[in-house]
């Protein structure tokens, strides 16, 4: 076999560490027989300088896409050998579907409706509700919630585990909120005084704070989405 | 054609039926032709208020069960000649004998002959909620000045916006007493039209003759003169498309001796 076989596999190095670098033009499979056959060659020449302790890599496939089963065996495979520890496989690409996911958790849902008792509106990203949340509703989101109107019922932001987000509403009364997994539900309504223009945020004690709306800029100054856009 | 009013509430004992019964009466006062139809199966109780309960031969089941004709089922109120009609519920079967689209093919039929169709729904959210909402084209939810009825109220309304043929519900707030709304103990009227944020279609006070009505089967709104058949009057005027203005509460009984105090400008 005279033919110059293609680089199917390059092993750099950078700032970063070492990289190794899987082209995106070739199969699979042979990708992986090239890998496997440098590694073992890498690994030859170290055992006689044995190396301190194992080297951190990153795998970059370029414009490929790796399902979840190739990732792993890839990881497995340079694992192995049993001197190089992956830090992360990195790509160009993501599928289609978790793109339309992060779109969506970065959107801001407009809704303008009352959330009566019993009904509950979920959104992926940002909520702005202008209306009222009653008694016995819920408003779900995966990012922060804006109630243009009086929240009597449940606010839970950051339902994916961000805590991060903040729930702020004209009139504060929910009879409960969760952020991320934190939970407030000690709203004792003869002692509260009217919360007018609030909202909450968990500090760093992991609590729920309460605070005039213009605390916000100062305590999450990253929120400001409106103005840049998505 | 005519129209289909479903009288609900969620939770029970707020009025529903009461205010069944009396806004259809009124209505027939009015000379339009109505018929009542209760759809609380196994518990019925709208042919009491009405007076008709020893003159029930057929029921609602029975004409979907097709064991009778409709016109067989319904009850003539002969304190009208030939405009007001009440569809009896069965006591014997239970929610579950009929569906909301044999309703729905019932209430239909019954549009053709009569201008009102006044539906008494039962209490709750289940399957006779659903049924009696079936054929309706109008909502008007009952509450009464209580943060349970409110609430109630809030979850049927909620139900009511997801049904696509029915219209924006209307809010009778039933049941005032307006010694305790003075006194701030009870929500006032205000508090629930913005909590509830529905059109607002009538007041009704609360007045021990509208229950000794009840019990005798003579819908109080018989009664020309008391303030609680007034309300119901209203409502029904209402209805029919008139905008009469909400009666203020606060004249309670102007008995002679206050009429003269008022005079002399004592307050009280």
């Amino acid at each position: 076999m005279g033919k110059k076989t293609v680089q199917h596999v390059m092993i750099k190095g950078s700032k970063q560490g070492l990289m190794i670098v899987i082209d995106d033009t070739s199969s699979f499979s042979e990708a992986m027989r090239d890998l496997d056959e440098k590694l073992s060659i890498h690994h030859q020449h170290l055992a006689n300088n044995e190396p301190a302790s194992s080297i951190n890599v990153t795998i970059h496939t370029g414009n490929r896409y790796l399902t979840d089963e190739q990732a792993t065996h890839l990881v497995e495979l340079v694992e192995k050998k049993g001197y190089m520890t992956v830090k992360g496989v990195e790509s160009n690409v993501i599928l289609l579907e978790e793109s339309k996911r992060m779109a969506e958790e970065v959107a801001v849902t407009k809704e303008m409706k009352i959330v009566r008792s019993g009904q509950v509106l979920e959104v992926k990203g940002d909520l702005l509700l202008v209306g009222d949340v009653n008694p016995g509703g819920t408003v779900k989101a995966g990012g922060n919630i804006f109630v243009l109107g009086t929240l009597r019922g449940r606010a839970e932001a950051g339902i994916y585990g961000n805590k991060d987000c903040v729930i702020s509403a004209s009139v504060f009364k929910p009879a409960l909120i969760t952020i991320g997994d934190i939970l407030c539900n000690s709203f004792d309504h003869h002692e509260q005084e009217d919360r007018v223009m609030a909202c909450a945020y968990v500090d760093q004690t992991n609590e729920i704070m309460f605070d005039r709306l213009q605390v916000l800029s100062k305590v999450r100054p990253n929120i400001s989405l409106f103005e840049e856009g998505v | 054609m005519g129209e289909a009013i479903v009288i609900t509430s969620g939770k029970g004992g707020v009025g529903k039926t009461t205010t069944s019964a009396n806004v259809g009466t009124a209505l027939a006062l009015m000379g339009k032709k109505v018929c009542l139809v209760d759809t609380d199966i196994g518990l019925r109780n709208l042919d009491v208020v009405m007076g008709l309960e020893n003159r029930i031969i057929y029921d609602l089941v029975d004409v979907i069960e097709e064991r009778c004709k409709i016109h067989q089922a319904l009850v003539k109120d002969k304190r009208f000649e030939d405009r007001l009609y009440l569809m009896p519920a069965a006591q014997t079967a239970d929610k579950s004998s009929v569906t909301p689209k044999q309703v729905k093919k019932l209430i239909d039929s019954l549009k053709q002959d009569f201008d009102y169709i006044i539906i008494d729904c039962p209490a709750g959210i289940e399957q006779g909620y659903r049924n009696a909402v079936a054929g309706a084209d109008k909502a008007i939810v009952v509450t009464t000045p209580e943060t349970t009825a409110v609430r109630d109220a809030d979850r049927i309304i909620g139900l009511l916006e997801k049904e696509p043929d029915v219209e924006a519900p209307k809010l009778v707030i039933n049941r005032i007493r307006s010694h305790m709304l003075k006194q701030g103990d009870v929500l006032d009227i205000d508090e629930i039209t913005h909590h509830l944020s529905i059109d607002l279609i009538g007041i009704v006070v609360d007045d021990d003759d509208v229950i000794k009505g009840s019990n005798q089967g003579e819908p109080i709104v018989f009664d020309p003169n008391n303030r609680a058949s007034i309300a119901y009057r209203d409502i029904a005027r209402r209805i029919l498309g008139e905008s009469i203005p909400l009666k203020p509460l606060e004249e309670t009984k102007t008995g002679v001796f206050t009429r003269i105090k008022k005079l002399f400008g004592v307050k009280n």
